[in-house]
């Protein structure tokens, strides 16, 4: 068994190896955790069971000493990256000891590795479009830690096409519903001028404090319309029964709507010629040319289409 | 759930008896296993048994020949290497392309006769007959009519329906599903298929049939390696080697070669190792009888029909987010497969819910395309350097609205976010690292994720697809969480094989009959002819050839 002072007189020394299972990570996530199998050898084959590998810090300073499993093995050793950006060091250290009566000298592994930034990603959705020109809209942005990170607090811009700032907010306390970890704030935002599409982007730099987080952005795009001058009601009526068809997708010119269960989707538009069509799985209408001049409802007739069975399907000839 | 990896899909007894699955038939069958008597010396080779005819394949065609057989005074043992009969079959449609003038046409008021069988089956406009052997096809319509009146003699209970079949006059007939529950491999409501199988699988056994279950075919035995009569089979059966005698024939009804990678592969080098394929796991279709036969000289047949761009030998998934989303063949929680699939898939994708992207996460075609197009540009070169053949991995991409939109429920019974065909993430960009299959050979870049999104969106916004023309997309892809579901095409018909002639001879390189084999259903080429219809004829032509050892003209 291991004794801490070993006798200078006892049989010749045995050399010791440490050897990983497999090579470190080149990079980790500043703050979280590698795990490292490696294995300690004996030239003669002794069982070092008993001892324990020692984990030193860059300064030199014993994080943990971690006891050899069977085999001379050790699994998932755990080291903890720090919470600054930069190339890391541990050094891992069998150190010299008695197992039996036999000495085994001291060995030493490098591991080194690059602590790097959390990578952060962003999301932004709730865009309508299009949009009235030079009038307020807001869209929602949400930004994610790839360590899940609780980012609520922190700031997040939008720019326009040309890097300008043009809205700013802060991520709220709770993450959106249905995700790990993506706070979000709705961020109010004003049109631009004319009737064209745009892409902006979003940008999260993480606030000095806490562990280091990579920039992320992302980028969304969004139509700008003349304002509405009619309101427009366009209902969805089946074909074969004439009862109104809930959930069909509206679409009139650049304009978007879906059906309530009154088969009615309401819509807002300038006056002018449009393409409107409706369109729901399992259904097939004409698409048509409307003019809008004044508040209208339009009505579309949705044909059933049959199913098809991929049975049917596989029918050749 | 399971978390089904790689290509291994082989089941064992003891796996099926762990699973707890259907009892009753596996039962009946397994009570095959305990004699395996030796039958003694014949043709200077040991004998485990024997038998007149040694049928390998307990599917659609090796049942049809069972029966044929058995009809004309041979005995029969019948291998199979699943833990229970069926094969293909059992998970089909049941659907049955017979015409030419049977009782249920007549019944119908259609008129229909052999000639017009063979006109339509080789009509040179459609890919799909125009390179088949015309002496094969007329020999399936020849005996069109007269295999349906077998059938049904035989025990099987068609539904009073006629189907169109596309050609000139409607053909199709259709099984009732099979009554009894617990001998469902899936009691998803189309499978009619089973209902054929069990008949002739009963009808078969009543007349003295022996069923070896869990008995895989390792190779056959001829006279000299290349040269005289087949005499058996070797197989394979719980690391024993038994030796079957076949005295007057023996039958490959394997099931095609659709599984087996580098057989596939032969005819077409796309077609990689990430295509999975309908009817896994309970069967795949893995080349044993091609293999077996080419081994000893046999030829394949008729191989443009495995590369004609037409058919449905592959197909869209109707099913994402699972391994095997074939049409109409859902694993359900109460099928003994069910936990051998990561799930019975989301279902009822309306491709406006979704946009599709390879593995390097750009859009390839319009999601809501359908044909060879669509499945040119799925299996194209895609920029991975990791995956210059296939197309790798296709993901279907969503948002939460997509789901409240669809009704899905996210998890299980349906996917494993857990597993290795299905992933959610907050953002975009985390969906793409994410993506973590077997078969993604290299992480799929999130910024190109990223850009295909928002380059979707516009598209949404503006009503035009300028990339790929789909119909007015309609739906951003905005709201997290997002989700990648596995919809790589599935593969499905093997349609070339062994080369036979029209008594499912086998025949080799010299087009020579290599004596005492035969073949029939999707390990025979020649005829490229989707489903049952042709393994149920030359299955029974094969059945009746052997049993008359070739006496009948």
């Amino acid at each position: 068994m291991t004794d801490p002072s070993p006798d200078v007189n006892a049989a010749p020394a045995h050399p010791t190896k440490l050897e990983l299972d497999q090579s470190p990570p080149a990079e980790v996530e500043a703050g979280t955790t590698i795990a490292l199998s490696l294995r300690v050898s004996c030239d003669a084959g002794c069982d070092l069971e008993g001892t324990a590998v020692h984990v030193l810090d860059e300064a030199g300073a014993l994080i943990t000493e971690a006891p050899l499993e069977p085999e001379n093995q050790l699994n998932d050793l755990e080291l903890r990256a720090p919470s600054r950006v930069g190339a890391t060091i541990w050094s891992l250290v069998f150190p010299e000891c008695l197992v039996g009566e036999v000495v085994h000298e001291r060995s030493t592994l490098i591991v080194r590795s690059e602590t790097i930034p959390h990578t952060t990603s962003a999301a932004v959705w709730e865009v309508p479009s299009p949009v009235v020109m030079s009038s307020p809209f807001s869209v929602r942005v949400g930004v994610k830690c790839s360590a899940s990170c609780d980012l609520s607090g922190q700031s997040v811009r939008v720019r326009d096409e040309d890097g300008v700032e043009v809205g700013e907010g802060i991520l709220e306390e709770t993450p959106w519903q249905g995700t790990e970890a993506l706070y979000s704030v709705e961020v109010p935002l004003e049109a631009p001028e004319g009737q064209s599409s745009w892409s902006w982007s979003v940008q999260f730099t993480s606030a000095a404090t806490g562990l280091p987080h990579a920039e992320s952005s992302a980028n969304f795009t969004f139509r700008t319309a003349n304002p509405p001058d009619h309101s427009v009601a366009v209902k969805v009526i089946q074909e074969d029964t004439n009862d109104p068809l809930e959930g069909a997708h509206v679409r009139l010119g650049l304009y978007r709507g879906r059906t309530d269960e009154r088969g009615l989707a309401s819509l807002a538009v300038p006056k002018g010629e449009y393409d409107l069509d409706a369109w729901k799985t399992g259904y097939e209408t004409v698409l048509q040319t409307v003019e809008v001049t004044d508040d209208v409802t339009f009505e579309i007739q949705a044909r059933p289409v049959p199913e098809i069975d991929p049975d049917e399907e596989q029918t050749w000839m | 759930m399971s978390k089904g990896k790689g290509n291994d899909t082989s089941l064992s007894r003891r796996d099926f008896v762990k699973t707890g699955a259907v009892a009753g038939l596996g039962a009946t069958g397994l009570g095959g296993l305990v004699s395996c008597a030796a039958s003694g010396q014949e043709g200077g080779q040991a004998w485990d048994r024997t038998a007149d005819f040694v049928i390998v394949g307990a599917g659609t065609a090796g049942l049809a020949g069972a029966v044929s057989a058995l009809e004309h005074g041979a005995s029969v043992i019948i291998v199979e290497a699943n833990y229970d009969i069926g094969g293909h079959g059992i998970l089909s449609g049941g659907r049955v392309n017979l015409g030419g003038g049977t009782s249920l046409q007549r019944t119908h008021g259609v008129e229909d006769s052999a000639d017009h069988v063979f006109e339509d089956w080789i009509n040179h406009e459609s890919l799909q007959s125009r390179y088949s052997d015309r002496a094969m096809v007329r020999a399936f319509a020849d005996e069109n009519a007269s295999t349906f009146e077998w059938l049904v003699e035989n025990g099987v209970d068609f539904q009073d329906t006629l189907i169109s079949s596309g050609g000139m006059v409607e053909r199709q007939s259709r099984a009732f599903q099979w009554p009894v529950y617990e001998e469902l491999i899936t009691s998803y409501p189309t499978r009619h298929g089973s209902g054929l199988i069990r008949a002739l699988e009963k009808k078969a056994r009543e007349n003295g049939a022996e069923i070896l279950l869990l008995h895989k075919m390792t190779r056959l035995v001829r006279e000299a390696p290349t040269s005289g009569r087949v005499l058996g089979i070797v197989a394979e059966h719980e690391g024993e080697e038994v030796r079957l005698r076949g005295t007057k024939g023996t039958l490959l009804a394997t099931g095609g070669h659709t599984s087996n990678v580098h057989f596939r592969r032969m005819f077409d080098p796309r077609l990689t190792e990430e295509y999975q394929v309908a009817g896994e796991p309970y069967t795949p279709q893995a080349a044993d009888g091609e293999l077996a036969a080419m081994a000893i000289g046999a030829s394949l047949w008729s191989t443009a029909n495995q590369t004609m761009e037409a058919g449905s030998w592959i197909s869209k998934t109707a099913h994402i987010g699972t391994r095997w989303g074939y049409g109409n063949l859902v694993w359900l929680p109460d099928s003994p497969m069910f936990d051998r699939t990561p799930g019975s898939g989301l279902s009822e994708v309306d491709w406006q819910n979704a946009i599709m992207v390879t593995d390097m996460g750009r859009r390839f075609y319009d999601e809501t395309g359908r044909g060879h197009g669509f499945y040119n540009a799925a299996l194209a070169y895609h920029g991975n350097p990791n995956k210059l053949d296939g197309g790798g991995p296709i993901w279907a991409i969503f948002d939460a609205d997509a789901v409240a939109r669809q009704g899905w429920e996210i998890g299980p019974p349906y996917v494993d976010p857990a597993g290795d065909w299905f992933f959610m993430a907050d953002t975009i960009a985390e969906l793409a690292r994410s993506i973590r299959s077997p078969y993604q050979t290299a992480p799929m870049p999130p910024a190109a994720l990223e850009e295909t999104v928002a380059r979707y969106n516009s598209f949404v916004d503006s009503g035009i697809d300028e990339d790929f023309g789909k119909p007015t997309p309609r739906n951003r892809i905005g709201r997290p969480p997002f989700y990648a579901a596995w919809s790589t095409p599935i593969l499905h018909d093997s349609l070339t094989g062994l080369r036979t002639n029209p008594r499912a001879q086998v025949m080799d390189l010299n087009g020579e009959v290599i004596p005492g084999l035969y073949c029939a259903g999707e390990t025979q080429g020649g005829f490229a002819q989707h489903g049952l219809a042709r393994c149920i004829v030359f299955g029974r032509i094969a059945g009746r050839e052997a049993a008359l050892d070739g006496q009948m003209v």
